[in-house]
């Protein structure tokens, strides 16, 4: 799942296909890798199981992030920080407040 | 934004799901066994007869975990008939129930009749029931779903849909804990578990593993009552808002996992700890600290420092990967050493899922989608 997230993050939506091989690949690796330590076996249902679970993570990432999209601007912007007045050049003065919570209906 | 996030899929799609879920589960029914596919050719009439002799066994309660297994696995199963089925017309929504349950019926009968022919498997009329009683229930948590999702996708508002996902996730998540359901009944059962008790209380997750592998299990535990944490912030007026304090949250936080914790040292084949409590309260406190930064966040700006990020994450990520799966070694075997060592029916798909618990199984499926 996080192959998944990370490409979704890098590279945006419809890399489902690509999430599903890179996912695999290294499950696949670790798994064979497992065989070669004392005590330890592989398990193939790993790769199928990380391979769809980074899929499935890059189809449901724009949805969940949509709804997060939705979430912010429910709410109030955050007071700005003196620092970052400071580094975009704004004075005091011109220092945006939120006023209140902005309804959408 | 999208205004598609409470579309629910297509009839085809869970057609096609529902079909891959049958085989599936004729698969791991039949060709899996603990010697491998072993068919073994019997007068199909013959067969029938013993099927229909089919008995009932009085099992003990260290059977109950698996009975309830076996209709947990079919609840999926009878949730996608009923989805492949299921009318726009509420008149014929009682008929589609009705054949949602006779297909479900059909399917495990089936399944059954053709595991007489895989040798050692046995059929019972427990399992039956218990995967009769499972496909019912997905189909109706269909029915309950399907309404509860049509009028959130009418509503169209995407943080009452969020709201909707966190308390199927928080359903999910106190199954998934509470797994294999196996719950004390008897009054024998009652009191081996309260003699259990003094145990939960010093223990602690990870049982002999090394310390920084019990970290990560305790932190991945922690972490996933984080959407917990984000669900307690929501509160209705009008629209859902992030509105309860941090010290609200925790306080409901505490008593959530607390109530688990309660609840899982009446399972009978579980492990409880009491030190969850405290792990798990953590994670709902910074979900909802989370929550509450994220409410106040510029979206895309986040999203941009968010990928920015993700290169400094892979190395992380693959040493935790590597770690977890105990390969952050010196001490390998050579190629003839790991051939001698490995046992061929693990290459058989499933297989691994079938020679343990399934409790056990749907918790190493978890650990492997997470990773």
């Amino acid at each position: 799942m996080p192959i998944g997230v990370m490409l979704w993050l890098r590279y945006g939506n419809q890399r489902g296909g690509r999430a599903f091989v890179v996912a695999a690949s290294v499950s696949f690796m670790v798994e064979l890798a497992r065989y070669f330590r004392p005590g330890l076996e592989g398990d193939i249902n790993a790769v199928v199981v990380a391979g769809l679970s980074a899929m499935f993570a890059t189809r449901l990432l724009p949805v969940a992030w949509s709804m997060l999209v939705a979430l912010a601007r429910q709410s109030a912007p955050g007071p700005l920080r003196r620092w970052q007045m400071l580094s975009s050049g704004m004075t005091g003065e011109r220092m945006p407040r939120p006023l209140g919570d902005v309804e959408h209906f | 934004m999208r205004h598609d996030i409470l579309s629910w899929p297509g009839r085809r799609r869970l057609g096609c799901l529902c079909l891959i879920y049958a085989a599936l589960t004729l698969y791991s029914s039949t060709i899996i066994g603990p010697l491998g596919p072993h068919f073994v050719y019997r007068d199909p009439a013959e067969v029938f007869r013993l099927f229909l002799a089919t008995p009932y066994v009085a099992h003990g309660s260290d059977q109950r975990a698996d009975w309830v297994a076996n209709l947990l696995m079919l609840i999926p199963f009878g949730f996608l008939v009923a989805g492949t089925v299921w009318p726009s017309r509420p008149a014929f929504r009682l008929p589609a129930a009705i054949g949602t349950v006779l297909i479900c019926v059909a399917t495990i009968l089936t399944i059954k009749y053709l595991q007489l022919f895989f040798p050692p498997r046995t059929v019972t009329l427990n399992y039956i029931v218990a995967q009769t009683l499972g496909s019912v229930i997905g189909c109706a948590c269909f029915a309950a779903s399907h309404r509860r999702f049509s009028l959130a996708g009418r509503r169209g508002d995407p943080v009452a849909a969020l709201v909707l996902f966190l308390r199927l996730y928080l359903v999910a998540l106190l199954i998934f804990l509470l797994m294999p359901l196996d719950f004390a009944l008897s009054a024998a059962d009652l009191q081996t578990q309260i003699e259990r008790f003094p145990d939960t209380l010093l223990a602690l997750p990870g049982g002999d593993r090394p310390l920084a592998m019990r970290a990560i299990l305790i932190a991945a535990a922690g972490a996933a009552f984080i959407p917990v944490g984000m669900l307690l912030t929501f509160v209705k007026a009008g629209v859902y808002r992030v509105r309860r304090g941090i010290l609200s949250v925790a306080c409901i936080g505490l008593a959530i996992t607390t109530g688990v914790f309660a609840f899982s040292t009446l399972v009978i084949s579980a492990a409880p700890m009491m030190v969850s409590i405290v792990y798990r309260s953590c994670g709902i406190v910074l979900g909802a600290v989370w929550i509450r930064w994220l409410s106040r966040q510029d979206p895309d700006a986040l999203r941009g420092r968010l990928r920015r990020l993700v290169p400094w994450a892979i190395v992380p990520y693959l040493v935790v990967l590597l770690l977890v799966n105990r390969l952050l070694s010196a001490d390998w075997l050579s190629v003839q050493d790991a051939i001698a060592q490995a046992n061929p029916l693990g290459l058989l798909p499933l297989f691994d899922y079938y020679i343990v618990t399934k409790a056990m199984a749907a918790k190493n499926i978890v650990g492997h989608a997470v990773l």
